[in-house]
Protein backbone atom coordinates (compact mmCIF):
# COMPACT_ATOMS: atom_id res chain seq x y z
CA UNK A 1 0.00 0.00 0.00
CA UNK A 2 1.14 3.41 -1.04
CA UNK A 3 1.93 5.42 2.18
CA UNK A 4 -0.41 8.73 1.71
CA UNK A 5 1.45 10.03 5.30
CA UNK A 6 4.31 12.49 5.39
CA UNK A 7 6.86 12.52 8.47
CA UNK A 8 6.02 15.03 10.57
CA UNK A 9 9.09 15.34 12.70
CA UNK A 10 12.08 16.86 11.02
CA UNK A 11 15.05 15.87 13.44
CA UNK A 12 15.38 14.53 16.98
CA UNK A 13 16.77 18.02 17.79
CA UNK A 14 13.86 19.33 17.13
CA UNK A 15 12.01 17.64 19.85
CA UNK A 16 12.59 14.77 21.91
CA UNK A 17 11.15 11.27 20.40
CA UNK A 18 10.05 7.93 21.68
CA UNK A 19 11.19 4.73 20.26
CA UNK A 20 9.06 2.35 18.55
CA UNK A 21 10.54 -1.31 18.18
CA UNK A 22 10.65 -1.40 14.59
CA UNK A 23 13.50 1.34 14.22
CA UNK A 24 14.94 -0.18 17.09
CA UNK A 25 15.67 -3.18 15.30
CA UNK A 26 16.31 -1.63 12.22
CA UNK A 27 19.31 0.23 13.30
CA UNK A 28 20.13 -2.65 15.84
CA UNK A 29 20.52 -5.09 12.51
CA UNK A 30 22.51 -2.54 10.56
CA UNK A 31 24.89 -2.43 13.66
CA UNK A 32 24.13 1.36 13.83
CA UNK A 33 21.65 1.69 16.86
CA UNK A 34 23.94 2.74 19.39
CA UNK A 35 25.43 5.17 16.66
CA UNK A 36 22.71 6.47 16.14
CA UNK A 37 21.25 7.36 19.57
CA UNK A 38 24.37 8.95 20.28
CA UNK A 39 23.82 11.37 17.76
CA UNK A 40 20.71 12.96 19.51
CA UNK A 41 22.42 11.90 23.14
CA UNK A 42 19.22 12.38 25.60
CA UNK A 43 16.82 12.79 23.09
CA UNK A 44 15.67 9.52 23.18
CA UNK A 45 12.93 7.50 25.10
CA UNK A 46 12.07 3.95 25.43
CA UNK A 47 9.03 2.29 26.55
CA UNK A 48 9.17 -0.35 28.76
CA UNK A 49 7.13 -2.16 26.40
CA UNK A 50 9.38 -1.24 23.76
CA UNK A 51 12.37 -2.92 25.84
CA UNK A 52 10.01 -6.15 26.48
CA UNK A 53 9.14 -6.70 22.73
CA UNK A 54 13.09 -6.22 21.80
CA UNK A 55 14.19 -8.79 24.73
CA UNK A 56 11.77 -10.70 22.97
CA UNK A 57 13.39 -11.26 19.53
CA UNK A 58 14.84 -14.89 19.73
CA UNK A 59 18.04 -14.04 17.92
CA UNK A 60 19.38 -10.74 18.56
CA UNK A 61 17.20 -10.19 21.84
CA UNK A 62 19.86 -9.91 24.80
CA UNK A 63 22.41 -7.67 22.46
CA UNK A 64 19.67 -5.21 22.06
CA UNK A 65 18.70 -5.00 25.30
CA UNK A 66 21.91 -4.72 26.82
CA UNK A 67 22.81 -1.94 23.78
CA UNK A 68 19.61 -0.01 25.20
CA UNK A 69 20.67 -0.61 28.90
CA UNK A 70 24.29 0.62 28.17
CA UNK A 71 22.50 3.85 26.56
CA UNK A 72 20.68 4.41 29.93
CA UNK A 73 23.73 4.04 31.67
CA UNK A 74 25.27 7.13 29.86
CA UNK A 75 22.23 8.78 29.80
CA UNK A 76 21.91 8.77 26.18
CA UNK A 77 18.39 7.66 26.37
CA UNK A 78 15.18 6.68 28.64
CA UNK A 79 13.29 3.95 29.66
CA UNK A 80 9.38 5.46 30.22
CA UNK A 81 6.27 3.72 31.38
CA UNK A 82 3.09 4.75 31.24
CA UNK A 83 1.59 6.96 33.49
CA UNK A 84 -1.18 4.48 34.66
CA UNK A 85 -4.12 7.02 35.57
CA UNK A 86 -3.36 9.99 32.82
CA UNK A 87 -2.33 7.65 30.33
CA UNK A 88 -4.18 4.66 30.65
CA UNK A 89 -7.38 5.51 28.53
CA UNK A 90 -5.35 6.33 25.59
CA UNK A 91 -3.23 3.19 25.30
CA UNK A 92 -5.98 0.99 25.58
CA UNK A 93 -7.99 2.97 22.84
CA UNK A 94 -4.62 2.29 20.75
CA UNK A 95 -3.87 -1.24 21.78
CA UNK A 96 -7.07 -2.45 20.28
CA UNK A 97 -5.33 -2.51 16.88
CA UNK A 98 -1.73 -1.59 17.02
CA UNK A 99 0.84 -3.70 19.36
CA UNK A 100 2.37 -2.89 22.77
CA UNK A 101 5.10 -1.04 21.92
CA UNK A 102 3.45 0.86 19.16
CA UNK A 103 0.65 2.01 21.67
CA UNK A 104 2.58 2.80 25.00
CA UNK A 105 5.51 4.62 22.38
CA UNK A 106 2.26 7.21 20.96
CA UNK A 107 0.48 7.59 24.24
CA UNK A 108 3.81 8.13 25.61
CA UNK A 109 4.41 11.18 23.04
CA UNK A 110 0.44 12.04 22.71
CA UNK A 111 0.18 12.92 26.97
CA UNK A 112 4.30 14.29 27.23
CA UNK A 113 4.40 16.28 23.99
CA UNK A 114 7.07 14.25 22.43
CA UNK A 115 7.41 12.89 18.62
CA UNK A 116 7.97 9.38 17.50
CA UNK A 117 9.74 7.11 15.87
CA UNK A 118 7.57 4.00 14.24
CA UNK A 119 7.78 2.48 10.94
CA UNK A 120 4.33 1.17 10.70
CA UNK A 121 2.07 2.38 8.46
CA UNK A 122 -0.96 1.91 11.25
CA UNK A 123 0.92 3.26 13.97
CA UNK A 124 1.39 6.14 11.63
CA UNK A 125 -2.19 6.69 10.71
CA UNK A 126 -2.94 6.68 14.35
CA UNK A 127 -0.89 9.48 15.42
CA UNK A 128 -2.55 11.38 12.65
CA UNK A 129 -5.79 10.72 14.12
CA UNK A 130 -5.22 11.90 17.50
CA UNK A 131 -5.90 15.03 18.07
CA UNK A 132 -3.51 17.29 18.47
CA UNK A 133 -1.64 14.81 16.23
CA UNK A 134 2.02 12.93 17.28
CA UNK A 135 4.74 14.30 15.53
CA UNK A 136 6.35 11.27 13.37
CA UNK A 137 9.38 10.01 11.69
CA UNK A 138 10.41 6.59 10.56
CA UNK A 139 13.86 4.91 10.12
CA UNK A 140 14.79 6.40 6.98
CA UNK A 141 13.79 9.96 8.35
CA UNK A 142 16.46 9.72 10.62
CA UNK A 143 18.91 8.78 8.75
CA UNK A 144 18.14 11.72 6.33
CA UNK A 145 18.46 14.20 9.31
CA UNK A 146 21.43 12.92 10.31
CA UNK A 147 22.72 13.80 6.84
CA UNK A 148 21.24 16.86 6.92
CA UNK A 149 22.69 17.97 10.08
CA UNK A 150 25.92 16.95 9.17
CA UNK A 151 26.59 13.91 11.01
CA UNK A 152 26.62 11.18 8.33
CA UNK A 153 27.64 11.58 4.56
CA UNK A 154 24.81 10.55 1.97
CA UNK A 155 27.25 6.94 1.23
CA UNK A 156 27.05 6.70 5.07
CA UNK A 157 23.12 6.43 5.51
CA UNK A 158 22.98 4.63 2.09
CA UNK A 159 25.29 1.70 3.78
CA UNK A 160 23.20 1.50 7.02
CA UNK A 161 19.96 1.85 5.19
CA UNK A 162 21.01 -0.90 2.76
CA UNK A 163 22.23 -3.16 5.71
CA UNK A 164 18.97 -2.70 7.30
CA UNK A 165 17.91 -5.03 4.33
CA UNK A 166 14.36 -3.37 3.77
CA UNK A 167 13.00 -4.60 0.82
CA UNK A 168 10.39 -1.84 0.66
CA UNK A 169 11.45 -0.23 -2.92
CA UNK A 170 9.37 3.07 -2.31
CA UNK A 171 11.54 3.46 0.80
CA UNK A 172 15.00 4.95 0.25
CA UNK A 173 17.24 7.73 1.80
CA UNK A 174 17.83 10.24 -1.03
CA UNK B 1 -10.04 11.88 30.37
CA UNK B 2 -8.62 10.04 33.25
CA UNK B 3 -8.81 6.97 35.39
CA UNK B 4 -8.87 6.92 39.21
CA UNK B 5 -6.91 4.52 41.34
CA UNK B 6 -9.96 2.76 42.99
CA UNK B 7 -11.02 1.26 39.08
CA UNK B 8 -6.83 0.26 38.63
CA UNK B 9 -6.94 -1.09 41.72
CA UNK B 10 -10.22 -3.13 41.13
CA UNK B 11 -8.97 -4.68 37.47
CA UNK B 12 -5.97 -5.47 39.95
CA UNK B 13 -7.52 -7.40 42.10
CA UNK B 14 -9.82 -9.08 39.31
CA UNK B 15 -6.79 -10.03 37.99
CA UNK B 16 -4.69 -11.44 40.69
CA UNK B 17 -7.16 -13.68 41.76
CA UNK B 18 -7.82 -14.73 38.18
CA UNK B 19 -4.60 -16.18 38.62
CA UNK B 20 -5.03 -17.43 41.84
CA UNK B 21 -2.25 -15.37 43.61
CA UNK B 22 -2.68 -14.17 47.15
CA UNK B 23 -1.40 -10.74 48.04
CA UNK B 24 1.71 -12.25 49.84
CA UNK B 25 2.56 -13.92 47.06
CA UNK B 26 2.05 -10.89 44.50
CA UNK B 27 4.40 -8.87 47.25
CA UNK B 28 7.16 -11.40 47.35
CA UNK B 29 7.49 -11.65 43.96
CA UNK B 30 7.33 -7.72 43.62
CA UNK B 31 9.11 -7.08 46.36
CA UNK B 32 6.69 -5.39 47.68
CA UNK B 33 4.74 -5.13 51.19
CA UNK B 34 1.38 -7.04 51.04
CA UNK B 35 0.19 -3.80 52.43
CA UNK B 36 1.59 -2.23 49.69
CA UNK B 37 -0.53 -4.92 47.21
CA UNK B 38 -3.58 -4.21 49.51
CA UNK B 39 -3.38 -0.43 49.13
CA UNK B 40 -3.17 -0.30 45.62
CA UNK B 41 -6.06 -2.98 45.44
CA UNK B 42 -8.15 -0.79 47.28
CA UNK B 43 -7.38 2.38 45.24
CA UNK B 44 -5.87 3.92 48.56
CA UNK B 45 -2.13 3.95 46.45
CA UNK B 46 -1.47 4.73 43.18
CA UNK B 47 0.09 2.18 41.24
CA UNK B 48 2.99 3.11 38.91
CA UNK B 49 3.77 3.00 35.05
CA UNK B 50 7.01 0.16 36.35
CA UNK B 51 4.85 -1.88 38.98
CA UNK B 52 1.98 -1.90 36.78
CA UNK B 53 4.65 -3.29 33.60
CA UNK B 54 5.23 -5.95 36.14
CA UNK B 55 1.74 -6.74 37.46
CA UNK B 56 1.00 -7.00 33.98
CA UNK B 57 3.58 -9.64 33.18
CA UNK B 58 3.12 -11.32 36.61
CA UNK B 59 -1.18 -11.78 36.00
CA UNK B 60 -0.56 -12.77 32.72
CA UNK B 61 -2.85 -10.19 30.88
CA UNK B 62 -1.65 -7.63 28.90
CA UNK B 63 -1.43 -3.80 29.55
CA UNK B 64 -5.19 -2.54 28.57
CA UNK B 65 -7.07 -4.85 30.90
CA UNK B 66 -6.18 -2.71 33.60
CA UNK B 67 -7.95 0.37 32.25
CA UNK B 68 -10.91 -1.14 31.00
CA UNK B 69 -13.83 1.33 32.63
CA UNK B 70 -16.21 -1.43 32.20
CA UNK B 71 -14.89 -5.11 32.54
CA UNK B 72 -16.37 -7.20 30.09
CA UNK B 73 -16.36 -10.27 32.77
CA UNK B 74 -18.98 -12.87 31.55
CA UNK B 75 -20.64 -14.87 33.63
CA UNK B 76 -19.13 -17.66 32.48
CA UNK B 77 -15.40 -17.04 32.76
CA UNK B 78 -16.80 -15.00 35.92
CA UNK B 79 -17.77 -18.75 37.23
CA UNK B 80 -14.69 -20.36 36.04
CA UNK B 81 -12.22 -18.22 37.74
CA UNK B 82 -14.51 -18.29 41.27
CA UNK B 83 -14.57 -22.45 40.88
CA UNK B 84 -11.65 -23.10 39.63
CA UNK B 85 -10.28 -24.29 43.46
CA UNK B 86 -6.51 -24.03 44.18
CA UNK B 87 -7.02 -27.73 43.22
CA UNK B 88 -6.18 -26.10 39.74
CA UNK B 89 -2.22 -25.43 39.79
CA UNK B 90 -1.90 -24.35 36.53
CA UNK B 91 -4.43 -21.65 36.37
CA UNK B 92 -2.54 -19.36 33.64
CA UNK B 93 -3.51 -21.75 31.40
CA UNK B 94 -7.30 -20.81 31.84
CA UNK B 95 -6.41 -16.97 32.10
CA UNK B 96 -4.74 -17.91 28.64
CA UNK B 97 -8.28 -19.41 27.20
CA UNK B 98 -10.12 -16.24 27.94
CA UNK B 99 -7.40 -13.67 26.92
CA UNK B 100 -7.80 -15.69 23.82
CA UNK B 101 -11.92 -15.19 23.95
CA UNK B 102 -11.38 -11.45 24.71
CA UNK B 103 -8.79 -11.31 21.55
CA UNK B 104 -10.94 -13.11 19.50
CA UNK B 105 -13.98 -11.10 19.92
CA UNK B 106 -11.94 -8.03 19.78
CA UNK B 107 -10.62 -8.81 16.39
CA UNK B 108 -14.21 -9.51 14.82
CA UNK B 109 -15.38 -6.35 16.20
CA UNK B 110 -11.96 -4.33 14.44
CA UNK B 111 -13.17 -6.16 11.05
CA UNK B 112 -16.58 -6.10 11.41
CA UNK B 113 -17.01 -9.82 11.13
CA UNK B 114 -20.59 -11.42 9.99
CA UNK B 115 -21.65 -12.95 13.87
CA UNK B 116 -21.36 -16.98 13.37
CA UNK B 117 -24.72 -18.39 14.36
CA UNK B 118 -25.36 -19.81 17.61
CA UNK B 119 -25.22 -23.12 18.08
CA UNK B 120 -28.93 -24.81 19.02
CA UNK B 121 -29.75 -25.14 22.30
CA UNK B 122 -31.62 -28.86 23.26
CA UNK B 123 -31.12 -28.53 27.26
CA UNK B 124 -34.54 -28.37 27.42
CA UNK B 125 -35.01 -31.79 25.01
CA UNK B 126 -34.81 -33.75 28.53
CA UNK B 127 -32.18 -34.94 26.39
CA UNK B 128 -30.11 -38.26 29.38
CA UNK B 129 -29.25 -41.39 28.58
CA UNK B 130 -26.70 -42.93 25.80
CA UNK B 131 -29.02 -43.65 23.24
CA UNK B 132 -30.70 -39.88 23.93
CA UNK B 133 -26.85 -39.14 23.38
CA UNK B 134 -26.60 -41.34 19.81
CA UNK B 135 -29.67 -39.40 19.03
CA UNK B 136 -28.30 -36.14 19.66
CA UNK B 137 -25.23 -36.88 17.71
CA UNK B 138 -27.11 -38.14 14.65
CA UNK B 139 -29.14 -34.94 14.55
CA UNK B 140 -26.40 -32.75 14.70
CA UNK B 141 -24.18 -34.98 11.95
CA UNK B 142 -27.26 -34.31 9.82
CA UNK B 143 -27.85 -30.63 10.63
CA UNK B 144 -24.45 -30.01 9.56
CA UNK B 145 -24.59 -32.11 6.53
CA UNK B 146 -21.36 -34.42 7.71
CA UNK B 147 -23.10 -37.90 6.39
CA UNK B 148 -20.99 -40.76 7.79
CA UNK B 149 -17.61 -39.53 6.81
CA UNK B 150 -14.61 -39.01 9.58
CA UNK B 151 -14.91 -35.63 10.73
CA UNK B 152 -11.03 -34.23 9.82
CA UNK B 153 -11.13 -31.18 11.67
CA UNK B 154 -13.37 -30.74 14.36
CA UNK B 155 -11.62 -27.82 16.19
CA UNK B 156 -12.56 -25.41 13.25
CA UNK B 157 -15.65 -27.27 12.09
CA UNK B 158 -17.12 -26.66 15.99
CA UNK B 159 -15.33 -22.41 15.28
CA UNK B 160 -16.61 -22.05 12.07
CA UNK B 161 -19.49 -23.77 11.36
CA UNK B 162 -21.06 -24.70 14.67
CA UNK B 163 -20.63 -21.06 16.50
CA UNK B 164 -18.82 -22.68 19.34
CA UNK B 165 -15.21 -20.70 19.36
CA UNK B 166 -12.69 -23.48 19.86
CA UNK B 167 -9.13 -23.17 21.14
CA UNK B 168 -6.35 -25.87 21.98
CA UNK B 169 -4.56 -24.64 25.33
CA UNK B 170 -1.00 -25.73 26.59
CA UNK B 171 -1.98 -26.99 30.12
CA UNK B 172 0.89 -28.38 33.18
CA UNK B 173 0.17 -30.81 35.02
CA UNK B 174 -2.58 -31.65 33.45
CA UNK B 175 -5.14 -29.80 35.73
CA UNK B 176 -7.98 -29.90 32.80
CA UNK B 177 -8.69 -31.46 30.12
CA UNK B 178 -11.62 -29.39 28.72
CA UNK B 179 -13.12 -26.24 29.81
CA UNK B 180 -16.23 -25.04 28.71
CA UNK B 181 -17.42 -21.11 29.21
CA UNK B 182 -20.00 -18.57 27.76
CA UNK B 183 -18.20 -15.28 26.06
CA UNK B 184 -19.88 -11.92 27.09
CA UNK B 185 -21.82 -12.48 23.94
CA UNK B 186 -22.98 -15.63 25.18
CA UNK B 187 -21.03 -17.47 23.07
CA UNK B 188 -19.80 -20.78 24.10
CA UNK B 189 -16.16 -21.49 24.15
CA UNK B 190 -14.33 -24.29 24.79
CA UNK B 191 -10.66 -24.67 25.13
CA UNK B 192 -8.96 -28.52 25.52
CA UNK B 193 -5.59 -29.21 26.04
CA UNK B 194 -2.99 -29.03 23.65
CA UNK B 195 -0.29 -31.11 25.47
CA UNK B 196 -2.73 -34.07 24.61
CA UNK B 197 -2.02 -36.64 21.84
CA UNK B 198 -4.40 -35.14 19.12
CA UNK B 199 -6.73 -38.24 19.06
CA UNK B 200 -7.40 -37.70 22.76
CA UNK B 201 -8.10 -33.63 21.78
CA UNK B 202 -10.63 -34.63 19.27
CA UNK B 203 -12.32 -36.38 21.80
CA UNK B 204 -12.20 -33.31 24.45
CA UNK B 205 -13.26 -31.37 21.67
CA UNK B 206 -16.36 -33.87 21.17
CA UNK B 207 -16.83 -34.42 24.72
CA UNK B 208 -17.46 -30.58 25.62
CA UNK B 209 -19.68 -29.76 22.36
CA UNK B 210 -22.28 -32.40 24.09
CA UNK B 211 -22.18 -30.45 26.98
CA UNK B 212 -22.75 -27.10 24.96
CA UNK B 213 -25.55 -28.49 23.32
CA UNK B 214 -27.14 -30.23 26.14
CA UNK B 215 -25.87 -28.74 29.31
CA UNK B 216 -24.53 -25.38 29.20
CA UNK B 217 -27.78 -23.75 29.04
CA UNK B 218 -29.56 -25.89 31.69
CA UNK B 219 -31.64 -23.64 33.84
CA UNK B 220 -30.17 -23.79 37.58
CA UNK B 221 -26.49 -24.86 35.91
CA UNK B 222 -23.63 -22.69 35.69
CA UNK B 223 -22.57 -21.10 32.35
CA UNK B 224 -19.61 -22.98 32.68
CA UNK B 225 -17.55 -26.30 33.27
CA UNK B 226 -13.96 -27.86 33.67
CA UNK B 227 -13.41 -31.35 33.38
CA UNK B 228 -10.38 -32.14 34.77
CA UNK B 229 -9.94 -35.64 33.64
CA UNK B 230 -12.15 -36.63 30.34
CA UNK B 231 -11.91 -40.99 30.64
CA UNK B 232 -14.28 -43.48 28.86
CA UNK B 233 -15.75 -44.63 32.56
CA UNK B 234 -17.10 -41.59 33.84
CA UNK B 235 -19.64 -41.99 36.26
CA UNK B 236 -21.72 -38.92 36.44
CA UNK B 237 -24.74 -38.91 34.11
CA UNK B 238 -23.38 -35.66 32.53
CA UNK B 239 -20.46 -36.66 31.70
CA UNK B 240 -21.70 -40.39 30.47
CA UNK B 241 -23.60 -38.23 28.18
CA UNK B 242 -20.88 -36.24 27.15
CA UNK B 243 -18.85 -39.35 26.53
CA UNK B 244 -21.38 -40.99 24.42
CA UNK B 245 -22.16 -37.76 22.32
CA UNK B 246 -18.73 -37.27 21.33
CA UNK B 247 -18.12 -41.42 20.42
CA UNK B 248 -21.19 -41.45 18.17
CA UNK B 249 -20.27 -37.98 16.90
CA UNK B 250 -16.75 -39.35 15.86
CA UNK B 251 -18.10 -42.65 14.96
CA UNK B 252 -20.97 -42.60 13.28
CA UNK B 253 -22.97 -46.25 13.94
CA UNK B 254 -23.07 -46.88 9.83
CA UNK B 255 -20.16 -46.05 9.10
CA UNK B 256 -18.37 -48.01 12.29
CA UNK B 257 -20.42 -51.07 11.03
CA UNK B 258 -19.78 -50.82 7.52
CA UNK B 259 -15.78 -50.57 8.12
CA UNK B 260 -16.28 -53.75 10.56
CA UNK B 261 -17.57 -55.86 8.08
CA UNK B 262 -15.18 -55.10 5.83
CA UNK B 263 -12.59 -55.77 8.06
CA UNK B 264 -13.93 -59.38 9.38
CA UNK B 265 -15.13 -59.99 5.73
CA UNK B 266 -11.53 -59.35 4.18
CA UNK B 267 -9.93 -61.20 7.41
CA UNK B 268 -11.84 -64.08 7.96
CA UNK B 269 -14.01 -62.81 11.01
CA UNK B 270 -10.40 -61.76 12.80
CA UNK B 271 -10.12 -58.38 14.13
CA UNK B 272 -6.42 -57.78 15.48
CA UNK B 273 -5.12 -54.94 17.60
CA UNK B 274 -3.62 -53.24 14.70
CA UNK B 275 -7.41 -53.83 12.78
CA UNK B 276 -8.55 -51.40 15.81
CA UNK B 277 -5.51 -49.14 15.33
CA UNK B 278 -6.13 -48.81 11.79
CA UNK B 279 -10.33 -47.91 12.42
CA UNK B 280 -9.13 -45.59 15.12
CA UNK B 281 -6.92 -44.01 13.23
CA UNK B 282 -9.21 -43.23 10.05
CA UNK B 283 -11.84 -41.57 12.72
CA UNK B 284 -9.71 -39.49 14.48
CA UNK B 285 -9.61 -41.42 18.03
CA UNK B 286 -8.23 -43.41 20.26
CA UNK B 287 -8.11 -47.72 20.04
CA UNK B 288 -9.32 -47.19 23.90
CA UNK B 289 -11.95 -44.98 22.34
CA UNK B 290 -13.01 -47.01 19.10
CA UNK B 291 -13.13 -50.33 21.29
CA UNK B 292 -15.37 -48.72 23.59
CA UNK B 293 -17.69 -47.81 20.39
CA UNK B 294 -17.75 -51.34 19.59
CA UNK B 295 -18.91 -52.51 23.19
CA UNK B 296 -21.53 -50.00 23.15
CA UNK B 297 -23.02 -51.39 19.48
CA UNK B 298 -21.95 -54.61 20.96
CA UNK B 299 -19.91 -55.97 18.84
CA UNK B 300 -17.03 -56.05 21.26
CA UNK B 301 -17.21 -57.96 24.59
CA UNK B 302 -16.62 -55.41 27.62
CA UNK B 303 -13.93 -57.95 28.85
CA UNK B 304 -12.29 -57.33 25.73
CA UNK B 305 -12.30 -54.00 25.89
CA UNK B 306 -11.35 -53.65 29.52
CA UNK B 307 -8.41 -55.70 28.85
CA UNK B 308 -6.97 -53.60 25.08
CA UNK B 309 -6.10 -51.15 27.68
CA UNK B 310 -3.29 -53.14 29.75
CA UNK B 311 -1.88 -54.83 26.29
CA UNK B 312 -0.57 -52.49 24.25
CA UNK B 313 0.15 -48.82 23.90
CA UNK B 314 -2.33 -47.53 21.30
CA UNK B 315 0.52 -44.95 20.31
CA UNK B 316 3.17 -47.08 19.79
CA UNK B 317 1.14 -48.82 17.57
CA UNK B 318 -0.21 -46.40 15.60
CA UNK B 319 2.81 -44.88 14.77
CA UNK B 320 4.46 -48.75 14.24
CA UNK B 321 1.25 -48.71 11.57
CA UNK B 322 2.70 -45.71 10.12
CA UNK B 323 0.46 -43.23 10.91
CA UNK B 324 1.76 -39.57 12.18
CA UNK B 325 0.55 -38.73 15.35
CA UNK B 326 0.48 -35.06 15.05
CA UNK B 327 2.70 -34.13 18.43
CA UNK B 328 1.23 -32.29 21.51
CA UNK B 329 1.66 -28.34 21.85
CA UNK B 330 3.72 -25.98 23.69
CA UNK B 331 1.64 -23.15 21.92
CA UNK B 332 -1.96 -22.39 22.22
CA UNK B 333 -3.65 -23.47 18.66
CA UNK B 334 -6.36 -20.92 17.35
CA UNK B 335 -8.90 -21.63 15.26
CA UNK B 336 -8.68 -20.74 11.47
CA UNK B 337 -11.35 -18.15 11.29
CA UNK B 338 -9.63 -16.31 14.12
CA UNK B 339 -6.05 -16.31 12.21
CA UNK B 340 -7.88 -15.29 9.07
CA UNK B 341 -9.57 -12.48 10.38
CA UNK B 342 -6.50 -11.37 11.74
CA UNK B 343 -4.41 -11.61 8.72
CA UNK B 344 -7.36 -9.53 7.01
CA UNK B 345 -7.29 -7.15 9.22
CA UNK B 346 -3.53 -6.71 9.14
CA UNK B 347 -4.11 -6.54 4.95
CA UNK B 348 -6.41 -3.99 5.06
CA UNK B 349 -4.14 -1.49 7.81
CA UNK B 350 -6.50 -2.28 10.22
CA UNK B 351 -4.34 -3.68 12.34
CA UNK B 352 -0.25 -3.10 12.52
CA UNK B 353 2.39 -6.00 12.13
CA UNK B 354 2.94 -5.80 16.07
CA UNK B 355 -0.59 -6.39 16.87
CA UNK B 356 -0.72 -9.24 14.38
CA UNK B 357 2.07 -11.29 16.12
CA UNK B 358 0.25 -10.79 19.31
CA UNK B 359 -3.02 -11.84 18.54
CA UNK B 360 -1.40 -14.77 16.85
CA UNK B 361 1.30 -15.43 19.30
CA UNK B 362 4.22 -15.42 17.51
CA UNK B 363 7.52 -13.19 17.84
CA UNK B 364 6.95 -10.14 15.40
CA UNK B 365 10.38 -10.00 13.74
CA UNK B 366 9.63 -13.95 12.96
CA UNK B 367 6.21 -13.03 11.67
CA UNK B 368 7.62 -10.16 9.45
CA UNK B 369 10.13 -12.57 7.80
CA UNK B 370 7.38 -15.27 7.40
CA UNK B 371 4.78 -13.07 5.68
CA UNK B 372 8.06 -11.45 3.68
CA UNK B 373 9.06 -14.99 2.34
CA UNK B 374 5.15 -15.37 1.40
CA UNK B 375 5.55 -12.28 -1.62
CA UNK B 376 2.67 -10.71 -2.84
CA UNK B 377 1.01 -8.55 -0.67
CA UNK B 378 2.89 -9.33 2.36
CA UNK B 379 6.61 -8.72 1.08
CA UNK B 380 6.64 -5.46 2.41
CA UNK B 381 4.97 -6.80 5.97
CA UNK B 382 5.33 -3.78 8.74
CA UNK B 383 6.75 -1.16 6.60
CA UNK B 384 5.29 1.85 5.53
CA UNK B 385 4.41 2.35 2.22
Amino acid sequence: MQNPLSPTVTSPAQLPLVLDSTVVSNFHRADGLSRILELWSGRWLVPLQVRDEAAAWPTEGKRVVSALEDRRERRVLDFAALDPRNEGLTFARLSRTLGQGESATITIAYHRHYGVALDDYPAQRACHRLVPPVPWTATEGLLQCAVAEGYLTRDQARAIWAAMGILDLKRQVP
Amino acid sequence: MTLDDVTIGARLQIARKDIGLTQGEVGKQMELATSTVSEIEAGKRSVTGGELHQFARLYHRPLAFFFEHEPDESPGFGYLFREADLSILDRSSIVLFHQLVRDYTQIEEVVEAAPLPLPPDYSRFGFRTEQDAETLAEMERGRLGLGDAPVKDLMNLLDAIVGIKAFLVPVDHQSWSGIVARDKGGRPCVAVNAKEESYRRNFALAHEYGHVLAHLAKEGLPAARIDRAINLAQRSADESFANAFASAFLMPRPAILGQLDRVLGANSGQFTDADLAHLAMQFGVSGQALSARLVSLRKLPRHVHDEYGNRRSFSDLAKALGYELEDWSLKPTLPARFRYLALKAFEESRISLTKLAELLRVNSDELRRRLRSAGGTWAEAGTTG
